[in-house]
């Protein structure tokens, strides 16, 4: 069979160009040699579509194994966030995940939830939810201006729907040809782009003025900041037309421009890997880059800080305006996606569990010790704090999430150990996933003996890890995904059903032998999967039942791949238990390293 | 100004580097153009040794800095391959189909009906399983220099690849007929 497959090589006889080669080495070699950019390759329009894809995935499979009926607003999760360093109030401003989008006009912050098709009013003084309005469209993006609020809908093509907040309702719906793109009010006018490259202005009355070539990205310096779709220069904007400033924008992927410390921001929005910040002088040019976290997704100015949200790898970024230098990167539990600034506070969504959670930017937020960004490793992230003599202990999360997600958890046990979260996003190769981690700890000299904590599809690549392995003292299974779930789930779900859902079969494992094991299940009496999977998917009748039962056998197969191992149910918890039930996973590590949590009042 | 001009470079590491691209860039190209075609795979192993640069100390001064080379390629390009399968998913949610699996420069080339079947046996293996196959049968390397690449022990590739081994087996099997399998034929001939 070996000798069969060398018949078929694909590259016997493919002749090398090596002049080519070598020539396409030394362009690159010229990019490495000023400034080592992320992005060399061009982009593609796809991408963002694509990773509009990658969100929706990452919203509806927590939803469906997360969501308890309607108890998923009383997440533990709102009261642990509370131990989190700098943290002032935490607010649960609408169900489920979903893109949020924010506009601040005084006291009142406007958030739109897009999948919740709600539009929430938030009093940031009082810091209180002071009115839901459901909003039938899928909404990302809110402007205020001309007494209106301004909505950018995904639906019917693209429109922009005016909101009287008079009588909280819609009034208008303006088609705009395409899906909407920036939106700013300006000169007394709605300017907004849509995905075609087109720049309409729009009056408050909600009639069309002009249409011309443009993508809006940004207002900065008392003008809007328009890239031109064929040149990809951008250029600032006035009502009078353009000004003198040009940017070349050429393989970027501008997500926002705003200012901050005298300087002119552009967000390069490539959320397929590490996302970096650029800076240039009002004038333009003078250019400093600045890596930040996987996914950057949002960025705003307070206090003299840049701050940078990263979807995918769950960290908020601050760097100084004035120097361009990162001053600390904080992990936040979930989908760390949009931050704004209100109140002398930011105000960052969590886009899962679906929290907006206000920081005080002077507090002495949580660090990450060290932030491993690797251009081999393409996006894998170690992220590490704490310290101590006695085992590291290595988070691993579900592969949807990020290591932010771990933060509480991480949190707690760094009193007491080396803790580390770790992983890719979007990673289900678990193969790849471990020799990552082992290549990084040998690399940054996160020395064992590990204990292990897995959380659901985690479970696979902290299998493969222990598998043979010598360095593992412990291991913690939380909710793991029983093997063979996806198949059935596949089975059960109707075609209609909005999901797919792939885990990495490494094939058939060992047992841990006499590892400690503790395996935490989420509480089955009220799971979802039994309660309303068959009515959220469609799927015949009893589906849900027999997908907890599955789960179940998971949960006592696991249970028995160690000869010392203990089961642990979080009452009251559903999947998503680092969030909902973090204090037992904690309980659990601590178990496993011979202590115990001081009991807190 | 060409782009060479602007790095600086020490004439030592320069002749490392050059030395370097003149032993391995065969290996690495070859290695790219097996899991991609032929333009990504250029783009691709440009990409490695732009990497090698960056990481000339790091790079073993033995015969080990091809599978240096080839473990970076191995993460590229398996970056590649989770890019154009997240635009596959994409794809197959805009048509409603189910999404296929990316199609690498290793199907082109097999015409006969026993290659179609092993071609197909290959293609429905999983991506680790394609991926520990291509390493042994095209790329020459050894369990040891596998495991240097993967990030695991010898050990585990070699079980690993025995169970690869029967796993493309079983499919080729099923796809062609166990009673003409390619080891069959080749031990009646």
């Amino acid at each position: 069979m070996m000798d069969a497959l060398q018949r078929i090589d694909p590259a016997a006889g493919v002749e090398i160009d090596t002049a080519s080669l070598r020539s396409r080495v030394d362009e690159r070699l010229g990019f490495a040699g000023t400034f080592l950019p992320p992005t060399v390759r061009p982009r593609r329009p796809w991408l963002a579509a694509a990773v509009a894809f990658v969100v929706v995935l990452a919203v509806f499979i927590p939803v469906m194994l997360s969501r308890q009926g309607e108890a998923i607003g009383n997440l533990a999760i709102d009261e642990a966030l509370y131990s989190l360093p700098g943290v002032e109030a935490v607010i649960h401003e609408s169900d489920g995940g979903g893109v949020r989008t924010f506009a601040v006009d005084g006291d009142t912050m406007w958030v739109t939830s897009a999948l919740a098709r709600e539009l929430v009013r938030i009093n940031v003084t009082a810091n209180t939810v002071e009115k839901v309005y459901p909003i039938d469209a899928y909404v990302e993006g809110v402007v205020v201006g001309g007494g209106y609020l301004w909505l950018l809908s995904y639906d019917n093509d693209g429109e922009v729907l005016r909101f009287d907040p008079t009588t909280g309702a819609v009034d208008l719906a303006i088609p705009l040809g395409a899906s909407p793109g920036g939106a700013k009010w300006f000169a007394d006018r709605l300017w907004i782009s849509n995905e075609e490259g087109q720049l309409l202005q729009i009056s408050a009355d909600g009639e069309i003025q002009s249409t011309t070539s443009g993508e809006l990205k940004g207002m900065a310096f008392d003008a809007l900041w328009v890239i031109d779709p064929e040149s990809r220069v951008m250029r600032d904007f006035t009502a009078e037309g353009p000004g003198d400033v040009a940017i070349s924008t050429d393989g970027m992927l501008v997500g926002q421009v705003m200012e901050g410390g005298g300087y002119l921001w552009l967000l390069d929005a490539d959320l397929s890997t590490i996302g970096s910040i650029h800076r240039y002088k009002r004038e333009g040019g003078g250019s400093t880059s600045v890596r930040v976290g996987f996914g950057a997704h949002s960025m705003v100015e307070l206090g003299g800080s840049i701050w940078v949200a990263s979807i995918w790898d769950e960290t908020l970024t601050r760097i100084d305006a004035a120097t361009a230098e990162v001053l600390s990167v904080t992990p936040l539990p979930g989908r760390t996606g949009a931050v704004t600034a209100a109140d002398g506070s930011l105000w960052v969504s969590l886009y899962q569990p679906g929290l907006l959670v206000r920081l005080d930017p002077d507090a002495d937020l949580m660090e990450i010790g060290d932030v491993v960004v690797d251009e081999v490793f393409e996006g894998y992230r170690l992220l590490c704090t704490g310290g101590g003599d006695g085992p590291t202990v290595l988070l691993d999360p579900e592969w949807w999430i990020g290591p932010g997600s771990w933060s509480v958890i991480q949190a707690e046990l760094s009193a007491n150990a080396l803790v580390c979260s770790h992983g890719a996003v979007d990673e289900r190769d678990s193969t790849g996933k471990v020799a990552n981690l082992r290549r990084a700890l040998t690399e940054f000299g996160v020395e064992g003996p590990y204990i292990l904590v897995a959380h659901g599809t985690g479970v696979v690549s902290t299998r493969l890890f222990a598998e043979g392995a010598t360095d593992v003292e412990g291991v913690v299974m939380v909710d793991p995904v029983a093997v063979g779930f996806a198949e059935l789930l596949e089975e059960l779900l109707p075609e209609s059903a909005p999901v797919t859902f792939e885990l990495d079969d490494p094939g058939q494992l060992g047992d841990l032998g006499d590892i400690p094991l503790v395996v935490i299940g989420h509480d089955l009496s009220v799971s979802f999967l039994k309660d309303a999977f068959d009515e959220m998917t469609g799927a015949t009748p009893g589906s849900g039942a027999q997908l907890g039962d599955a789960w179940e056998e998971g949960l006592s197969f696991y249970a028995g791949l160690s000869t010392s191992s203990r089961s642990v149910t979080a009452l009251g918890s559903g999947h998503m238990v680092i969030w909902d039930s973090p204090d037992i996973v904690v309980d659990s590590v601590l178990d496993l390293m011979g202590l115990r949590r001081e009991p807190s009042g | 100004v060409s782009p060479r001009t602007v790095v600086t470079i020490s004439t030592d590491a320069e002749q490392r580097f050059n030395a370097l691209f003149e032993r391995h860039h065969a290996d690495v190209f070859r290695y790219c153009v097996r899991r991609l075609d032929r333009s990504d795979a250029e783009d691709i192993a440009s990409e490695v040794f732009a990497v090698a640069w960056r990481r000339l100390d790091q790079i073993p001064d033995t015969d080990m800095s091809k599978v240096w080379l080839l473990a970076v390629a191995y993460r590229i390009v398996g970056n590649q391959y989770r890019g154009r399968a997240r635009r596959g998913r994409l794809s197959a949610r805009l048509s409603g189909l189910r999404p296929e699996l990316p199609e690498t420069a290793d199907v082109a080339i097999i015409r006969n009906e026993e290659s179609e079947a092993l071609r197909r046996a290959l293609q429905s293996l999983r991506e680790t399983d394609r991926e520990l196959l291509r390493l042994v049968s095209w790329d020459g390397l050894s369990h040891r220099e596998i495991g240097e690449v993967l990030g695991i022990n010898e050990d585990t590739v070699s079980k690993r690849v025995s169970r690869a081994h029967s796993r493309l087996r079983t499919q080729f099997d099923r796809v062609y007929g166990p009673s003409s399998s390619t080891e069959s034929k080749e031990a009646s001939a």
